[in-house]
């Protein structure tokens, strides 16, 4: 039994540190997916937190008749669908916008402190706004789709069953969020290393 | 042939690696022979890249991770309390289970199934026929034994047979007698009659000739009819 079945285990029987391990582990990738998802750090986290709460709930459903994460990124998927009903219903008049993106909340990993170094940071920056615009105007479900390709790997038939729709929904959705990525950005055929080419200021 | 509408539907799959490999290698190819394919092709690329690149940079620093877990472990320790796990009942359990091993399908190879099919035929015969020669062994012989019954068999036939004749004196005792022998062979041949090869009683009056009156009664029947 691995160590992470025991901990499963372990967690099944009540024990809540062995459960704290558990989510040690996971941590990292249900927050960034979160983060991606809400865009904000003070929601992502909340989100984040959340998940791990319904998958405590949730534990002794848990079964192995898959992997961990899988189900536990089947938790997460349902989480945020629910976490956006609930913001549809609190603030229907509201729609997401690139403010709290472009407001520098949004976290950018730390490149060092010379000048050169600050001039990358203020490039990815701006490139990460860009993409964060380009995600921003799509809808809520095809920003999840995206998230579950690209970051997750996830293929059309994996999201379409997570998703309950149809693997050409699936494509059509990640199809939009490309062309509008392609419109924020601009990429052409020669850009190689997009952030590597914003720090010597070909970013266009 | 290559059809540059046709490759763009198939491009952002391939970009994607949602193409079997076969179908990317003829696509790859085709993108030699065609510039504007092969330039859509790149942006694809570059813009997936670019957006990962983004993504992957717009995580948290590694500084932020410690605080993250104290908080997440903070959050845990006190409302995990609260959170009432789901509590699975036996049978909830076990059918899951049951089910799983039911439907679970192994994957079998072809002549592996053939000869597991033969076995259980063979073994289905061999069980067959050795219950068969177990039940003959058990079974103990029969003994034909040849009888012959006598079944009584009730025909019973009465035949009354009245013949009136004439008195004797109202004629010659010579005319009489030669009379009586007349009717007297003519009964016999109805009694003869009668008692033909068909059993049944002859019901013609052939040859019989009465000289005054005559009555023949012929009574048929079995003791059924008797009161």
């Amino acid at each position: 039994m691995s160590s992470e079945d025991e901990l499963i285990r372990r967690a099944q029987a009540g024990e809540s540190d062995a459960f704290c391990l558990l989510a040690q582990a996971y941590e990292r990738r249900i927050y960034s997916l979160a983060l991606h998802y809400c865009r904000d750090r003070q929601d992502a986290e909340d989100l984040s937190q959340e998940v791990w709460l319904k998958v405590y709930a949730a534990l002794a459903t848990f079964r192995n008749e898959s992997t961990f994460y899988t189900w536990l990124r089947k938790i997460t998927i349902n989480c945020f669908l629910n976490h956006r009903r609930r913001r549809v219903r609190s603030f229907p008049w509201s729609r997401q916008t690139t403010a709290d993106v472009t407001s520098g909340d949004y976290p950018i990993k730390q490149e060092g402190g010379s000048t050169a170094s600050l001039e990358i940071r203020l490039q990815n920056r701006l490139v990460v706004e860009k993409v964060m615009q380009a995600l921003s105007s799509v809808t809520p479900q095809q920003r999840l789709i995206f998230l579950l390709k690209h970051q997750e790997g996830m293929t059309y038939e994996e999201i379409a069953k997570a998703l309950d729709c149809s693997p050409g929904t699936v494509k059509k959705s990640v199809s939009r969020t490309i062309a509008k990525l392609r419109e924020q950005l601009g990429v052409n055929e020669e850009s190689e290393n997009y952030i590597s080419c914003t720090a010597t200021g070909i970013l266009r | 042939m290559h059809n540059c509408r046709l490759a763009k539907n198939r491009l952002l799959d391939l970009t994607l690696d949602e193409v079997a490999p076969a179908e990317a290698k003829q696509l790859l190819d085709e993108l030699d022979d065609c510039p504007a394919c092969r330039e859509e092709y790149a942006t694809l690329r570059n813009t997936l890249r670019v957006s990962v690149q983004a993504l992957q940079s717009a995580l948290p620093s590694e500084d932020f991770w410690p605080g993250y877990h104290a908080r997440l472990q903070v959050k845990l320790t006190r409302d995990l309390p609260a959170v009432q796990p789901v509590r699975l009942s036996l049978s909830s359990r076990v059918w899951p289970g049951l089910r799983k091993m039911a439907t679970t399908s192994v994957r079998v190879p072809v002549p592996v199934a053939l000869a597991m099919m033969l076995l259980v035929v063979i073994f289905f015969f061999a069980l067959r026929s050795r219950g068969q020669a177990n039940l003959t062994a058990s079974t103990p012989s029969a003994i034909v034994e040849t009888r012959t019954v006598e079944v009584p068999v009730i025909q019973e036939k009465v035949v009354t047979q009245v013949i009136y004749v004439e008195k004797k004196g109202r004629r010659s005792r010579g005319a009489a007698n030669q009379l009586d022998r007349m009717n007297l062979n003519a009964a016999n041949s109805i009694a003869r009659a009668g008692s033909d090869a068909s059993g049944k009683p002859a019901m013609s009056l052939v040859g019989f000739k009465p000289t005054d009156q005559l009555k023949l009664t012929i009574i048929k029947g079995s003791y059924q009819n008797e009161k």
